[in-house]
């Protein structure tokens, strides 16, 4: 069965994005972007909340054609060109993109089909406000977390209206230069 | 100037209440050794009265009983810290000597405290500490973060108010049998 794997950059005290979405804090080199390309490049599907959606596709398919793209655009943006994109929104219509889904409703059931089907671990990029509602309906099954060595004191959080506890096993964790720590998790049910 | 570290068990979704974990041995050595470097503890009411007289009563565990080596070694480390210095409007002096009530400024006497000598000073308590680290003042920080998301219950650095952002240093990540990974941070 496909996993969906929730991945996700957090702030020590657990948050992904400041009060007002601020992402600045996030770190990520050369370092981090070898080590989650890997993982990246054997995925060929990926998961988005209708708010990182927009943002990644605002920015992903020409990344790599711009001058000053580093290797990181360049990598990045053909995977993100090929890879099969699902995206949770009430809102957004867009039968005709190419490799996309749009999952309006009936969310577990077509997640649950969709992990049925043969293929890669699909990844959920960031996504916070999809990442809580998956989480309440227990459709994630790991966290990749790369924490940063700071403390932001409010944000978004990652766990939110957590209604039961999630037990957990610690598949891996590495160390960066940058001072961030990586955290992989598998749900245990 | 000596050190005001900070350690606790947290779980992934940072909540400190300590009957969500059951550190196992591998653990309570960590916090052992992490003990030992230890002068001072500084304690708010509340952990002031979990840990006292619950620990020092672990020490003189007589041999033979159900207790865990490493449980009764930590308690023995414990115990053998110097001062104990709690925070608190309500509680009065216990009386015995190596334990004294502070009622006045925590930023004054946290001052007063690291231009002391000796070792470092351990913060126990998370109000106290998100107090402590609002004002700047932990230079270490030890979380131990526990496999386990729990939803609710006493949440680290909860209503801290940061006029800018904490940025600390990692020093080392260490993971664990149990699944509990240790990260250990310097203030910068």
């Amino acid at each position: 069965m496909r996993k969906i794997i929730s991945f996700m950059h957090i702030s020590l005290d657990g948050f992904v994005a400041g009060s007002n979405g601020e992402m600045n804090w996030i770190k990520v080199d050369e370092e981090i972007f070898d080590h989650v390309g890997k993982r990246i490049s054997e995925t060929d599907t990926a998961l988005y909340g209708r708010v990182t959606y927009q943002m990644m596709e605002n920015y992903w398919p020409t990344a790599g054609d711009e001058p000053d793209a580093s290797k990181h655009d360049i990598e990045h943006s053909k995977w993100y060109n090929k890879a099969h994109k699902i995206i949770l929104s009430k809102t957004l219509e867009g039968a005709d993109l190419a490799n996309t889904t749009i999952i309006s409703d009936n969310l577990a059931d077509k997640l649950n089909e969709i992990k049925q089907q043969p293929g890669s671990e699909v990844l959920l990029f960031g996504s916070p406000t999809a990442t809580h509602s998956l989480i309440q309906q227990n459709l994630i099954d790991g966290y990749w977390l790369f924490v940063n060595p700071i403390i932001l004191g409010r944000g978004i959080p990652l766990f939110a209206d957590i209604q039961e506890r999630i037990k957990l096993k610690l598949l891996n964790t590495r160390q960066f230069t940058a001072g961030v720590t990586a955290l992989d998790y598998t749900v245990e049910r | 100037m000596r050190k005001l570290v900070f350690a606790i068990n947290t779980s992934l979704d940072g909540y400190c209440d300590h009957t969500n974990f059951f550190p196992d041995e591998e653990i309570m050595v960590y916090f052992t050794n992490i003990t030992r470097d230890a002068g001072a503890f500084l304690y708010g009411r509340k952990t002031y009265q979990l840990m006292i007289p619950y620990w020092p009563d672990v020490a003189k565990t007589p041999p033979g009983q159900d207790d865990r080596e490493v449980d009764i070694e930590y308690a023995r480390v414990f115990d053998a810290v110097e001062d104990i210095v709690v925070f608190s409007r309500t509680l009065d002096a216990p009386g015995e000597k190596k334990t004294r009530i502070v009622r006045t400024d925590l930023h004054d006497e946290i001052l007063k405290l690291k231009q002391g000598s000796g070792k470092n000073i351990m913060v126990g308590g998370v109000n106290l500490a998100s107090q402590l680290a609002e004002l700047g003042l932990i230079d270490e920080y030890y979380l131990l973060v526990h496999p386990i998301v729990v939803g609710g219950g006493v949440r680290l650095f909860e209503g801290i108010n940061l006029q800018e952002k904490l940025k600390l240093k990692l020093v080392e990540s260490k993971a664990f049998k149990s699944g509990v990974v240790a990260l250990r941070y310097l203030k910068q």
